[in-house]
């Protein structure tokens, strides 16, 4: 009796992963970004109207693309405005889907620089006593994870990294199955943000304190000394700007805002480095650079230690930012 | 190790499969001991030394007192005990409060200097085990209670994994005779316990364990977000969206608690233990006293057993009843944590009590009432007992004392506009429609207190197709964000 109670629970516990596998695999693969990058780019866009594109990593996601939309419409309602950021995005990533950003003649491109985005390499981590002043206790036992590694080979683990939010997933298939005529007209979770993944936790507005330490323990750093023109990923975005250029594309750099709990942990080198790095791309191009790295450092508007939260009440971002485009637009 | 996670069902089937395979009476008794530390050295590191000196100085404080036969030495035993158990829990827990406190004095009578704040790690369970050592060498003064045989008894008592870091919080008598129920005297040897794992309590055990998944995964950890986004910053929200909120934190710290404490009774009763149950359908009581009795049992019997009955409970004035109500909830309200909104939460919920009683002295006849045995009287005591519960939450969830205030004041003072809360719904349908799931659960688990037994009682199959309902519930909805229990914290 007992091993039939327990065959039960391993059959049922197996099956049960096997179908949410299933589920989030066939919705992966049918719907999500690659679907949405190739419908974005592949649309029958207003030919009366001129496009404005936001493109960078995911601190750049945190721009309302509708809110700037709206706002510069008030004066000029022939401009679209589109958040083309994508999470973990860098230059030398976005060199590849730059020949579909030009098909889709945009007039201008804002082009949001983190500290991250200079680098080539993951550096070292910061410690969360480091930030916080909390004790937190040595780690003597291994991680577990990391066992399981040693003993069964990688490829035979399945790779559920591509699910972190089966839930998401789930709730779309079911507004699918109460109307199947949706499946041809699947939107991205934010109006005119096509390539924004919807997370709860991005709406959120988070302290400064205990809430953040396990975000706080994973995060890179976010700038090392070295970084310099010839690196990689400078070269990377030199190329963007210039082919931007050439094609007649309106360009403008700016940095993207951190709180101060980040900046905290910056030397006044590594603000400088990145910050002389812009103003020389800058100079060499002729395109203007807005400094946002430190303008919201103090303010409650944060959804975790890198990025601002998509929170109405943390429109700000978005406000100056739309300012600053219809200023461009004036000039 | 939190319980919704892979490490945690890794280590539990490794847990079961060892005491289900080794059938030696010491090495099974002797191994859940060491998994037991295992368990808490793996979340808390070197913390694990506090939990060893809280071991060591009550099996000895409890041994001590035991053989005494001086009054006065068993009392002196006794306190030096506490003051060694309260100590270490005020320190850990309660130093940096007072120490912000004396700030704040400080810069009111200009004294100047700032005293550093030690930014203490609270040693998780500290709240628990504390409370569940005292209870021993307390039971074994007041004549309650033989000492444990052994050490490592008393040890396993401490330590036991399901409920060591938030409870249920056992006593010394609910515990140690488990160890040695079935006693069999072969010659002049004493024998532990053999632990055998039964169909019957693996079957109960499992179902029990996968309904407080299932309250944690999905009922809690889902409705959280929405609760966050409204008592992050509350201030400018109507009146129906902070009740909304206190609704659905009230229901997600029940499910989060009420989870926890099912996982852990369900894991020890796979192995054959038996720990009470922590919660008894909260949300149908029809009074304050009603949900004192059935929302987090085990801790309000222990104060009830040791603070409230031997400060005179109810055998003295009226007024020292209420007193004694007050304060017992005052300190309850302390325990769950260095912050003034658990001061404030204790203090309404005395209140309340307080109120309660005094209402039930000075119109006895009200008990009696017929109209309170009606559909609408249970209605209505039911829906009035909630109002205030949820209200209390408020405090509980509010660590600002602005946006507590704020959300309190449109708690009770209803604006009546809806524009706002319809256009949040519309934006948080998930945790609305769980919140409503959750009710209809409620109610039927009201209706059907021992629906979980029948379940455990079904053929196979229907079992079976039970569990993957619950598993698939659990992982279809998974937020990608395992969450820390709530009550961790405390």
């Amino acid at each position: 009796m007992i091993t039939g109670i327990i065959v039960t629970i391993f059959i049922a516990l197996i099956l049960g992963l096997a179908i949410t596998y299933y589920v989030n695999d066939f919705y992966r693969t049918h719907f999500e970004l690659e679907k949405w990058e190739d419908l974005f780019y592949s649309q029958h866009f207003d030919p009366h109207k001129k496009k404005i594109y936001l493109i960078g990593s995911s601190q750049v996601h945190r721009l309302n693309a509708t809110y700037i939309e709206k706002y510069i419409s008030q004066i000029y309602q022939d401009y679209e405005v589109y958040n083309l950021g994508i999470p973990g995005d860098k230059p030398s990533k976005r060199i590849n889907s730059l020949k579909e950003i030009i098909d889709t003649k945009p007039a201008m491109i804002l082009y949001g620089i983190a500290f991250r985005d200079l680098q080539g390499s993951v550096q070292n981590q910061i410690q969360i006593t480091d930030v916080i002043g909390a004790v937190k206790p040595v780690d003597i036992l291994p991680e577990p994870w990391n066992l399981l590694y040693e003993i069964i080979p990688n490829k035979t683990i399945i790779d559920f990294s591509n699910f972190d939010n089966p839930q998401i997933t789930t709730l779309k298939l079911f507004k699918i199955l109460q109307n199947p005529n949706t499946i041809s007209q699947i939107t991205p979770d934010l109006p005119n943000t096509p390539f924004y993944k919807y997370k709860p936790e991005n709406f959120e507005i988070k302290n400064f304190k205990s809430p953040m330490k396990k975000d706080y323990e994973k995060r890179e750093r976010f700038i090392s000394n070295q970084t310099r023109l010839s690196d990689p990923e400078v070269i990377a975005m030199k190329s963007i700007i210039s082919t931007l250029k050439e094609n007649n594309i309106q360009v403008i750099l700016f940095s993207v805002p951190y709180p101060k709990i980040s900046l905290y942990k910056l030397d006044d080198t590594d603000i400088e480095i990145f910050t002389s790095t812009l103003e020389e791309i800058s100079d060499e191009f002729d395109v203007k650079v807005y400094h946002f790295y430190d303008k919201y450092a103090d303010l409650n508007i944060w959804a975790d230690p890198i990025h601002v939260s998509m929170n109405q009440k943390s429109i700000i971002y978005s406000s100056d930012m739309a300012k600053i485009i219809l200023d461009e637009i004036k000039s | 190790m939190l319980f919704n996670s892979i490490e945690f069902v890794i280590f539990f089937i490794f847990v079961f499969s060892t005491i289900l395979i080794v059938r030696d009476r010491k090495f099974q008794h002797l191994f859940l001991l060491v998994a037991s530390y295992f368990f808490y050295y793996f979340t808390s590191n070197y913390l694990i030394v506090l939990l060893i000196y809280s071991t060591l100085l009550d099996y000895y404080v409890g041994k001590e007192i035991w053989k005494s036969s001086s009054k006065k030495r068993k009392k002196a035993l006794l306190i030096t005990g506490m003051v060694g158990n309260f100590g270490l829990l005020g320190f850990y827990k309660y130093s940096d409060f007072v120490i912000t406190q004396f700030n704040v004095l400080g810069t009111f009578v200009d004294i100047g200097n700032q005293i550093p704040l030690l930014n203490l790690v609270l040693p998780i369970g500290i709240s628990f085990y504390t409370f569940q050592t005292v209870t021993y060498s307390v039971d074994i003064y007041r004549g309650r209670l033989e000492p444990a045989r052994s050490f490592w008894e008393f040890a396993l008592f401490v330590t036991f994994f399901p409920q060591l870091v938030a409870g249920p919080i056992l006593r010394a008598n609910q515990f140690l005779p488990q160890l040695r129920e079935k006693i069999e005297n072969v010659g002049n040897k004493i024998k532990l316990r053999q632990i055998v794992i039964s169909s019957s309590n693996l079957k109960l055990g499992i179902s029990i364990m996968a309904f407080g998944f299932l309250k944690k995964m999905f009922f809690a950890d889902n409705i959280a977000p929405m609760v966050n986004e409204i008592f992050n910053n509350p201030t400018g929200l109507e009146s129906f969206n902070v009740i909304l909120g206190s609704i659905g934190f009230g229901i997600q710290l029940y499910g989060d608690f009420s989870g926890y404490s099912d996982i852990a009774v369900g894991a020890a009763l796979v192995l054959g233990f038996k720990l009470p149950f922590n919660f008894n359908n909260p949300f149908f009581s029809r009074s304050p006293a009603d949900f004192r009795r059935r929302w987090h049992i085990t801790l309000y019997s222990w104060f009830k057993d040791y603070l409230y009955i031997p400060l005179g409970g109810n055998r003295k004035s009226r007024a020292r009843t209420y007193f004694n109500l007050w304060l017992v909830m005052f300190l309850s309200g302390f325990w769950h944590g260095a912050s003034w909104n658990f001061v404030i939460w204790g203090l309404l919920t005395g209140s309340y009590l307080v109120i309660h009683r005094a209402i039930s002295n000075t119109f006895p006849s009200l008990k009696t009432h017929q109209f309170f045995n009606t559909k609408i009287g249970i209605f209505l005591s039911i829906f009035v007992t909630q109002y205030i519960v949820f209200l209390s939450m408020t405090t509980f969830r509010v660590r600002d004392i602005g946006h507590m205030l704020y959300s309190m004041q449109k708690y009770v003072m209803l604006d009546f506009a809806t524009s706002g809360t319809m256009q949040f719904i519309s934006q948080h349908p998930l945790p609305v429609v769980l919140i409503t799931i959750f009710w209809a659960i409620h109610f039927i688990l009201y209706k059907i207190p021992d629906w979980l037994e029948r379940i455990a009682k079904v053929r196979l199959a229907y079992w079976f197709i039970f569990l993957l309902g619950i598993i698939l519930l659990i992982l279809l909805f998974y937020n990608g964000k395992p969450q820390d229990f709530y009550y961790f914290q405390f």
